[in-house]
């Protein structure tokens, strides 16, 4: 179905990790902005980089696995002391710095290729910093771990296997036992943690037996049968452990007895999960693809021209029903793609604290609307531009926190993202509350590259300010890491507008600046106007259609050079004949014989000409072939096609490219 | 044909073979490895404001395909459809593309060595080789230049 033929394990493990990620992100922001790590924060932290350094071993990713683990190590040292001291900001660093390495390596997994950048001075860091708050050499954090292990909270069973006497090299079988395990159980840990980097692991293990601590969703039975299974293996003795239970495998210790125990742990893992399911985007791109389907498939079943004339009127009473249970379908199929833009939003805080840090600005974000629920793959186009407008608020908008002072304005600046419903869009704003965009500045900067004309004074300050959208424009004297290259902005408008939305700018000298996005709820499904122009027949979305009329002859104005208007309740409209602008021919020539739509077309609100409107129903949008879109180019006006109820290709009209 | 439909084939069982069809005189082959599937003429529907070659989109199951009249791509008058008229689909460079060609002949197999490279020369921009076999001229299409715009 379309899916890449990627390992299943590689996807989840890929999943997971960026999940986690994330997650680890989120914690860290707000633990600097706390200013203090909590304990929760630390066990948090711990466990997601636990879980980082164990599937990526597993996967075979040391370097991602070391760097895990080291922080790991950090913050096992950071528990132990109950605090983190003077190197608070460093240890935030450190961690950011660990992330950002491991999700470097994390993209170029995604893109295949090979994640093996070295850690190395990402390690030494770590290491350097562990070493001043142990106060002693690093190497002794291996030993508290091993030591602590019992300490980290856990939930789940245990288990104690025997190997064989005399079987020999412990730590081997060990190893090959815990990797056969980590297929079915999820976090294990054991004792001793070291299997080869300890030389006495071999002889801990032939002398007290090999301690796991997991969790898994497997009956007991069936873990001892895997156990035992494996070479070597003389006996297995399995203990569950109450979850949060700090010191579990001490107490547990000699309770070999504890049988009656383990079914009940195991199932309160499960219902402690949330009734969530991953699911991957291709599956509902699929699902919403069918329901496309079945939507063309019912027209061309009640729209069968075998049908015309005859007398049902219970056919037509159950294709009613049919069409509305197919509306609910889709609603609800469009509904799952439908996630919070939070995601989006939530991946800005970065960025603000990293410019807050290099530029020296103080900068508040604030984030309101994230829930607000858009589809999937427009959020997945929202990211770059969101970010080249927050990097733009950041460096060109807010000023230094000695600037707002003398201006009379609070330090801290305030970086915005609002995000709400209007109708079938979405409105997205990025506003700051700096010192707005110099007017003067950009018109003779835009004149100067000759992106306005020379005499340009008067046109509307919005123009002039949207001129910071065109490639290659760049107020900024100096380039920094950030911004001022004069790329970004362009780009922002290029993939707002590739996802059929718009973005328009305000702004007040001294008190901000405001970019308003506005995105359409869904690109899938659209209710079209089924309009014919010359024996064609094409498709202009409703919404985008203001009204239709038939015009008299006196309201049709003529200019001297041919140009048509015409006057509607006293307001004249330009005329665009969509005849003519598709170059197809047809018999209805005459204003008056056909019918306008008032549309917008760039801003502007025209009467687009055409012969007659056939009727309104729903179209699946399908992106126009590849092949196609580069023979007609970006203005054809045609922006996509459906496929109609007799199995043929229908074209749809965006009216702002014609 | 058997090759043809079979498009999971192993990339080598595909090497060097090339589907063949006829133009006016000539014989013209197309690398067998972007050959998806040979379908009869659908119906098509026109584009607006495309070149004069297009001669439409199809609906393949599901998905809009462009088709290209290759009779009026090397500058021939289009021809009448018949019933061996057929249009071959393409997957090149994950663009989808369906030739409409007069007829579908045969399936050849041609090494590297065999052919001779042809010059561009009279605004025949299309083809990149040559070859004879049993008495016949095989012309090799280049499908890079024949789908670029």
């Amino acid at each position: 179905m379309g899916l890449e033929n990627r390992d299943p394990i590689m996807d989840t493990f890929i999943f997971e990790t960026n999940q986690l990620l994330e997650q680890l992100e989120d914690i860290m922001l707000q633990v600097e902005q706390a200013g203090d790590i909590s304990e929760e924060h630390i066990n948090e932290i711990f466990r997601a980089m636990h879980t980082i350094k164990g599937s990526a071993a597993m996967m075979e990713f040391d370097n991602i696995s070391t760097v895990a683990h080291r922080i790991e190590d950090l913050f096992f040292k950071i528990r132990e002391n109950n605090s983190v001291g003077d190197a608070f900001s460093r240890v935030c660093d450190i961690v950011f710095e660990g992330t950002d390495f491991i999700k470097s390596q994390m993209a170029k997994i995604e893109s295949g290729e090979a994640a093996d950048e070295s850690a190395d001075s990402l390690v030494a860091k770590i290491s350097e910093l562990l070493g001043e708050m142990n106060g002693a050499p690093v190497e002794a954090s291996k030993e508290t771990i091993k030591d602590e292990n019992e300490d980290t909270g856990f939930s789940g069973i245990k288990v104690l296997v025997r190997f064989e006497p005399d079987c020999k090299m412990e730590n081997v079988r060990a190893f090959s036992l815990i990797n056969e395990l980590s297929k079915h159980c999820q976090n294990i840990d054991s004792k001793p943690r070291e299997l080869f980097e300890d030389p006495t692991s071999s002889d801990v293990i032939a002398k007290d037996g090999l301690e796991l601590y997991i969790q898994t969703e497997l009956s007991r039975d069936k873990l001892e049968k895997i156990l035992l299974k494996q070479m070597c293996v003389e006996s297995v003795s399995i203990q569950s452990m109450e979850a949060g239970e700090k010191n579990a495998p001490s107490q547990n210790k000699n309770d070999t007895s504890a049988q009656g125990k383990q079914s009940s742990a195991p199932a309160k893992t499960v219902v402690s999960k949330q009734s969530l399911i991953n699911v991957n985007v291709d599956k509902l791109d699929a699902l919403l693809d069918f329901v496309g389907e079945i939507v063309i498939a019912q027209s061309m079943v009640i729209q069968n021209p075998e049908l015309k004339g005859l007398n049902l009127p219970n056919f037509y009473k159950s294709a009613e029903q049919l069409e509305k249970l197919t509306k609910e379908l889709q609603d609800v199929a469009m509904a799952i793609r439908m996630i919070p833009i939070a995601s989006a939003f939530h991946k800005m805080n970065r960025i603000v604290r990293d410019m807050s840090k290099t530029l020296n600005k103080d900068v508040e974000l604030v984030i309101k609307g994230e829930e607000t629920e858009v589809d999937k793959t427009i959020i997945d186009s929202l990211s770059d531009p969101l970010m080249h407008l927050v990097r733009n608020c950041m460096d060109h908008g807010v000023e230094t926190p000695e600037e707002r002072v003398k201006s009379g304005k609070p330090s801290k600046a305030k970086v915005m993202l609002r995000a709400y419903n209007n109708g079938n869009n979405v409105i997205v704003t990025v506003s700051d509350d700096g010192k707005g965009l110099d007017r003067d500045k950009i018109l003779r900067k835009a004149i100067e590259k000759n992106l306005l004309p020379s005499d340009a004074q008067n046109i509307p300050d919005q123009k002039i300010y949207e001129c910071i959208l065109l490639p290659g424009f760049s107020t900024k004297e100096q380039v920094t890491e950030f911004s001022g290259r004069g790329v970004g902005m362009d780009v922002v408008k290029q993939n707002i507008e590739s996802i059929g939305g718009s973005i328009s700018i305000n702004s007040k000298p001294g008190e901000g600046t405001v970019f308003t996005i506005k995105i359409p709820l869904t690109l899938a499904i659209i209710d079209g106007m089924n309009i014919a122009v010359g024996g064609m027949s094409f498709f202009i979305p409703v919404a985008s259609v203001q009204e239709a009329f038939r015009c008299k002859t006196e309201d049709i104005a003529r200019d001297p050079y041919g140009k048509e208007m015409i006057s509607l309740r006293g307001r004249y409209y330009d005329v665009i004949r969509l005849h003519r602008k598709l170059g197809i021919n047809t018999e209805i020539e005459n204003l008056e014989d056909g019918i306008l739509l008032v549309v917008e077309n760039n801003e502007n609100t025209v009467c687009l000409f055409i012969d007659e409107i056939l009727g309104e129903q729903q179209v699946v949008i399908k992106p126009l072939p590849k092949y196609l879109q580069s023979l007609l180019g970006a203005k054809s006006g045609i922006s996509g096609c459906t496929i109609l109820g007799d199995g043929t290709i229908g074209f749809i009209i965006n009216t702002n490219e014609l | 044909m058997a090759y043809i439909d079979n498009g999971v084939e192993e990339q080598s069982a595909l090497k060097d073979r090339y589907l063949t069809f006829p133009l006016n005189e000539d014989m013209f082959a197309i690398d067998i490895k972007y050959v998806v599937e040979i379908i009869s003429v659908q119906p098509m529907t026109k584009v607006p404001n495309a070149p004069d070659f297009l001669e439409g989109v199809i609906n393949l199951r599901g998905k809009p395909v462009p088709v290209v009249n290759v009779r009026k791509k090397f500058g021939l008058e289009r021809a009448e459809y018949t019933l061996k008229t057929s249009i071959i689909i393409l997957d090149y460079n994950d663009m989808s593309v369906g030739l409409v060609v007069d007829a579908v002949n045969d399936v050849v197999k041609v090494n590297e060595e065999q052919m001779t490279v042809y010059k561009d020369t009279d605004g025949n921009k299309y083809i990149k080789s040559i070859t004879k076999i049993n008495e016949g001229v095989i012309l090799f299409i280049d499908c890079e230049k024949l789908l670029s715009v």
